[in-house]
């Protein structure tokens, strides 16, 4: 991921359940990330437009809440800066694989990771609400 | 939780766990940093609801510190009834630019926005650990 010059990494996940944005931000920060969560589109605009915060990367589940549907938010995110990654991932096991291979090129994990242990990770985390998760 | 469940004490998976429970997304970020640079681990709730969802996961938590103003069906005095619902001994510090003078709560320490660091700090780590040796005095508290 290109980055600028002495910035943190940060990345902002956005989700509207707070079990699998808790799960996938924790995931994140043990990468090294810094991380940003927002629980709607409408938060993730707040956060980009607030400078001099740099944000490298974005995961967004394809059905975050808010004003902007996330593939409005990509393209208003992408028309305020072409360079920002943009992840939208549908269920829990592409939010899986998106955090896995930011952790692969992040600042603390250098190593192949297996996307598998991370849905396998998120699925802990949310497991006392096992009837209600998001699945593909 | 289950009745008679040990909770983890303070800091028990490497640090201590503060549950910050605020709508204001950039309020939210700033002082969940700061917690962070101070070594806390912050879970992160936009409201009552999430907040109560975060703690019935069992997730080791500390310290719940709630804004009193939210929208949704609960605000800040109402969760810390919640809280204490689910698990007695869970200190609780309530924060907002005044304390309401109507409505029950059961707060442990409240805040006044705005607030210096400072204050947060020495209030945050007079209230984690408090639910530890009171759970310890009471081993069937949950």
């Amino acid at each position: 991921m290109a980055k600028p010059e002495q910035q943190p990494d940060s990345v902002l996940v956005i989700d509207g359940d707070v079990l699998v944005r808790h799960a996938i931000a924790d995931y994140l920060r043990n990468c090294g990330y810094v991380v940003i969560e927002a629980a709607t589109t409408d938060e993730a605009v707040i956060v980009l437009e607030r400078e001099p915060l740099i944000v490298h990367a974005v995961l967004c589940d394809a059905q975050a809440p808010g004003m902007l549907n996330p593939f409005e938010f990509r393209t208003w995110a992408k028309g305020r800066r072409s360079s920002l990654e943009i992840a939208l991932a549908g269920t829990i096991e592409s939010a899986a694989h998106k955090a896995a291979e930011l952790c692969e090129e992040g600042p603390e994990l250098a190593r192949p990771y297996d996307p598998q242990s991370v849905a396998e990770y998120v699925r802990r985390i949310i497991g006392t609400r096992a009837s209600n998760v998001r699945t593909g | 939780m289950a009745s008679g469940t040990v909770l983890p004490g303070p800091g028990a998976i490497g640090a201590p766990v503060i549950l910050l429970v605020e709508d204001d997304v950039l309020v939210r970020l700033a002082t969940a940093e700061l917690l962070r640079d101070e070594g806390y681990v912050v879970l992160e709730a936009v409201n009552a609801a999430e907040a109560v969802a975060l703690i019935e996961t069992g997730h080791p938590i500390d310290l719940v510190m709630s804004d009193v103003r939210m929208p949704g069906d609960m605000d800040g005095l109402q969760l810390s009834l919640m809280v204490k619902r689910l698990r007695s001994n869970l200190p609780v510090m309530l924060f907002s630019s005044h304390l309401p003078d109507h409505g029950d709560h059961c707060s442990d320490a409240f805040l006044q926005k705005p607030y210096r660091p400072d204050e947060l700090f020495r209030l945050v780590s007079k209230l984690v650990g408090a639910e530890w040796p009171s759970q310890n005095n009471n081993p069937t508290a949950s």
